[in-house]
């Protein structure tokens, strides 16, 4: 069904039919027009009305006044139509007839008392009918004349009508009557089924009356016109249908109604036809056999060139018929003789439809590949044109951001200077001033009749002034425990934005340090871990075979009879492998240390005598040392700290003096307070020149001596500032000369 | 006297054994845990040295389940120098712990230590007159001190020193509370008097004077005997 539905053969028979159906069409019609409706006198209006109502009846019924109207009005009007209801049309020259003989009809009107008065206006009638022609001429005789004429062409003009078949008139001007029958007066007429008496008194007063007519009164159109036609003429006009015409008429105008409503019927179902094909073809069109949508070369024009043959194609074509029917029929005086008018409505009419048609169906084409507006070259212009004034706007409205930015920044700008110049002393000095000028301003405006706006505007200033001065306050209070908490070694710790833009800047500077601090001690912290898991693991690995190396060199020392060479060689590994092991300690001491995994019992420390149970410790040493120790320590000095790591701190400090120190020199110990902290200070003079610096000798595996000839792991200054460190007690190290002097400091508890 | 010396490394067990038997001991050896406990349950034995990183069943193991049934001395060996491993290993039931690398003559000072006072303990503890530390036995009556049965010569001033810290064992005297009561006189500023003698007697009653094991010196607090 849908393959048949889609097939070409279909579409093919549609067109055909949808053709032959369009001939027929116009056929059918120029042959209603033609053979009906031309030849009839009544309007298709007309056939929705009964006989009575028509514009026959109507038209039929008017033709005296109008006839009379005319006549009146010959000076202005070059010719005049009318219409007879037979179909002949009436054209009369405004030129009145040279030779006019008076009509046997035309009874000359008395002269009457009413017109009496108008003697002067108005000449006696009947001098007038036999009057020669009117020649324009100034005479005085020249009214007379022309009213002469009125009657003449009345006369003329109802010579027309004078042996009208079914047409009976009565007409009265002044004295003067027209008639064509037998009526002594207007009522004579006045009997008949259909009749239309029109009535003008000399004082202008008109009226009309009709019977028989069932149209509107309108139709009945024919009335006197303005009143200087007439001057003081009173008119009588009545016509009448003869009852046997009248009957007559309508039996024929009622056989015609029939034909016409027949041919209208006709062309309703040819058109009926040729809608239903032209909407097959529409739902059809774009899809072949299998309903899909194919696009071909015709598709590939503009849409507007289809529209516009849809457009003219159907107007033209319509507009054509409608010329070449005219003028086929003869009432359009055109140059195209019939025998080719007729046969050329057809081809117009296939034509007009075969290219309406076929457009409407490439536009349904286009609206099916969704290409109606692709290929619309409005659309494409449209859409250009748009991408133009897309660009432009955007253009437009970019440069509008940026005059907006440029206004912004400099209003920031504004702001940030302005905050500067407060923030700075002379702000202070001028936010002062302000709140004294604010002051004073009240005061002014205590004591002037404009107090309220002095006080107000006062009050404002003040109040500005102070929520300034608060702020910055707030600020510099936030810094200064921000500053605080990081200095304490709360790294983490972010100042919270301020208020005031310089104090801002200084808050975010101090912050972005801290956060860099953090995060380098982080990283150095990590580095360290590893690097302290590192030699921990190397610590343990080292002492299991030291523990073999120590042992085995001890038993070969034991052996008796070895060369003296090989008994010198034992005791110097027995020595070296006994470095190793306090090395081996020692690294394993400072990295436990300075990773942080060591951990500190503090307690509460008699100073003096930590010092002296170290001192005791090295007795033998310092006995035999050859120097001269002065140890001077102040009582009843407390401290916070681990009692096992200042020992070994304190000792590292005297090992070190031991070896280091010039032989027969004095060395200082001593423990006092100073500035309520308790200080432990070590110097002695050294056996060398200290060509150092002081951060480097408390590094790790540094010794003041280059050749590193002499024991100990290097590591015993390193380890004393850790340990005191760990503490939290400050080591200070320092080199004057040949002075080497190293304080410790702790907070007294 | 027989000694187990147990140790996963083969050349330490041998050294400590050639050194063990340069002294007249005889000597079992194991290289773990579980052949230490089966030597143990085959043979007599007075002492076990002991390490205690080993594989399968490892030194804090072994002395537990050794403790379940024997009371002989056990010195630990061991690469770990921490206190907190010290404690653990004498909470564990070690007579004595001494950390890797050792010197070879400690290690057999220790061992004779802990075996004569292992055989001569009942005696000495019948005595009423004598406080008792370890090996460490002194005579109020006649004062002397017996160190593992040994006498050691100590100057009357030291004597008194050792002798005031062991009837206050465990706790920890001040320098001050030891001068008073020792001389009888209040302690004199920048004086270490007591911190030199305290050194002499641990040079006198200690193996090695700098990991005492009876006299400790509390830094910056004062001394205790434990």
């Amino acid at each position: 069904m849908k393959r048949l539905f889609y097939s070409k053969v279909t579409k093919a028979i549609a067109w055909l039919l949808l053709l032959a159906l369009t001939l027929a069409f116009v056929y059918e019609l120029y042959t209603a027009v033609n053979e009906y409706i031309s030849d009839s006198e009544y309007s298709v209006y007309d056939f929705k009305k009964d006989f009575e109502s028509s514009s026959t009846v109507s038209g039929l019924l008017n033709t005296p006044l109008q006839l009379l109207v005319s006549a009146y009005r010959e000076t202005d009007i070059g010719s005049v139509h009318i219409y007879q209801p037979t179909g002949e049309i009436i054209y009369m020259e405004s030129t009145p007839a040279p030779t006019l003989t008076p009509s046997p009809k035309i009874v000359t009107p008395e002269p009457t008392a009413s017109s009496q008065a108008q003697a002067v206006s108005r000449p006696q009638p009947t001098v007038a009918p036999i009057s020669a022609p009117p020649t324009p001429s100034p005479t005085p005789a020249e009214a007379e004349a022309v009213d002469m004429n009125v009657y003449e062409y009345v006369h003329e003009y109802f010579s027309a009508i004078e042996n009208s078949e079914g047409l009976e008139y009565y007409v009265r001007i002044n004295d003067a009557v027209f008639t064509n029958c037998d009526a002594k007066s207007e009522k004579d007429l006045m009997d008949s089924r259909f009749y239309y008496l029109a009535e003008r008194r000399s004082d202008g007063e008109c009226s009309y009356e009709s019977s028989g007519y069932r149209g509107s009164t309108r139709s009945l159109y024919s009335h006197f016109g303005s009143d200087h036609l007439y001057g003081s003429d009173s008119i009588v006009v009545c016509s009448a249908i003869k009852d046997e015409y009248a009957q007559q008429m309508k039996e024929i105008w009622q056989g015609q109604e029939a034909v016409v409503r027949r041919c209208y019927e006709r062309l309703l179902v040819l058109l009926g036809g040729i809608v239903l094909l032209i909407i097959y073809l529409v739902a059809a069109a774009g899809k072949n056999s299998a309903g899909e949508i194919k696009r071909s070369a015709m598709d590939k024009l503009w849409t507007e060139i289809y529209l516009a043959l849809m457009l003219g194609g159907s107007i033209g074509a319509v507009a054509l018929c409608a010329v070449l029917i005219e003028s086929s029929l003869g009432t359009y005086y055109g140059a195209i003789p019939q025998y080719i008018s007729e046969p050329l409505i057809f081809v117009a009419a296939g034509l007009g439809m075969l290219i309406t048609v076929s457009s409407l169906l490439m536009l349904v084409r286009k609206l099916r590949q969704g290409r109606f507006l692709k290929d619309s070259v409005c659309c494409i212009f449209i859409a250009f044109a748009w991408r133009i004034a897309k660009a432009v706007i955007f253009r437009l409205f970019r440069a509008l951001r940026t005059v907006w930015r440029f206004f912004a920044r400099t209003w920031k700008e504004l702001i940030t200077e302005t905050r500067s110049i407060m923030a700075k002393k002379t702000g202070r000095w001028l936010l002062g001033g302000l709140s004294v000028f604010s002051f004073l301003l009240w005061l002014c405006g205590t004591f002037t009749p404009d107090a309220p706006i002095f006080l107000l505007f006062a009050i404002v200033i003040f109040a500005a002034a102070v929520y300034a001065l608060i702020k910055r306050a707030k600020d510099m209070d936030e810094i200064r425990k921000g500053t605080k908490e990081i200095k304490g070694g709360k790294l983490s710790y972010k100042i919270s934005t301020p208020y005031s833009a310089d104090l801002k800047e200084l808050a975010d500077d101090i912050n972005h340090i801290a956060k860099g601090l953090d995060e380098s001690v982080a990283a150095k912290l990590k580095a360290e871990k590893l690097k302290t898991e590192l030699i921990t693991n190397v610590s343990h690995d080292l002492k299991t075979p030291l523990t073999s190396i120590i042992s085995y060199t001890e038993l070969l020392s034991k052996v008796e009879g070895l060369p003296e060479e090989a008994a010198d060689y034992i005791s110097i590994i027995a020595g070296k492998s006994d470095k190793l092991k306090r090395l081996t300690q020692d690294l394993f001491d400072i990295s436990k240390v300075q990773s942080g995994s060591e951990t500190i019992a503090f307690e509460r420390l008699d100073a003096a005598l930590l010092i002296e149970q170290t001192l005791a410790e090295y007795e033998k040493e310092i006995k035999n040392s050859g120097l001269d120790f002065v140890v001077k320590l102040e009582k009843d000095i407390y401290v916070n700290a681990d009692g096992k790591k200042m020992s070994r701190a304190i000792g590292n400090l005297i090992g070190n003096i031991l070896k280091y120190s010039l032989s027969g020199t004095r060395v200082f110990i001593s423990l006092a307070d100073k500035h309520g902290k308790a200080s432990m200070e070590f110097k002695n003079i050294a056996s060398y020149y200290m060509d150092f610096d002081t951060d480097e000798i408390v590094g790790r595996f540094v010794r003041g001596d280059e050749s590193r000839s002499t024991d100990g792991s290097g590591l015993g200054l390193a380890i004393a500032k850790s340990y005191v460190e760990a503490c939290k007690g400050v080591f200070e190290l320092s080199i004057d000369g040949d002075l080497f002097k190293i304080v410790i400091g702790f907070d007294r508890v | 006297m027989r000694i187990l010396v147990v140790d996963d490394d083969r050349d330490i067990v041998e050294s400590i054994s050639l050194f063990l038997s340069a002294e007249g001991y005889s000597v079992l050896k194991a290289f773990n845990g579980l052949e230490a406990l089966e030597k143990l349950n085959e043979n007599t034995v007075h002492l076990m040295i002991l390490d205690i990183m080993m594989p399968q069943l490892d030194g804090i193991k072994t002395l537990m389940k050794l403790r379940q049934s024997r009371n002989i001395p056990v010195i630990l060996l061991s690469a770990k120098s921490e206190d907190a491993d010290k404690i653990l290993g004498l909470t564990a039931g070690a007579d004595d712990y001494v950390t890797k690398p050792f010197n070879p003559s400690e290690l057999v000072a220790r061992v004779r230590s802990q075996l004569r006072r292992y055989t001569s303990l009942g005696s000495i503890e019948k005595e009423k007159n004598y406080i008792v530390t370890g090996g460490l036995a002194i005579d109020t009556e006649s004062k002397t001190v017996k160190l593992d049965g040994e006498k050691v010569r100590l100057t009357p001033i030291e004597y008194k020193i050792l002798e005031l810290l062991a009837k206050n064992k465990g706790r920890v005297l001040s320098a001050d509370e030891i001068y008073r009561k020792v001389w009888n006189e209040e302690s004199v500023v920048g004086d270490n008097t007591i911190a030199v003698h305290v050194r002499h007697i641990r040079e006198k009653i200690e193996i090695n004077p700098k990991e005492p094991r009876y006299l400790k010196v509390v830094w910056g607090i004062g001394y205790k005997l434990d």
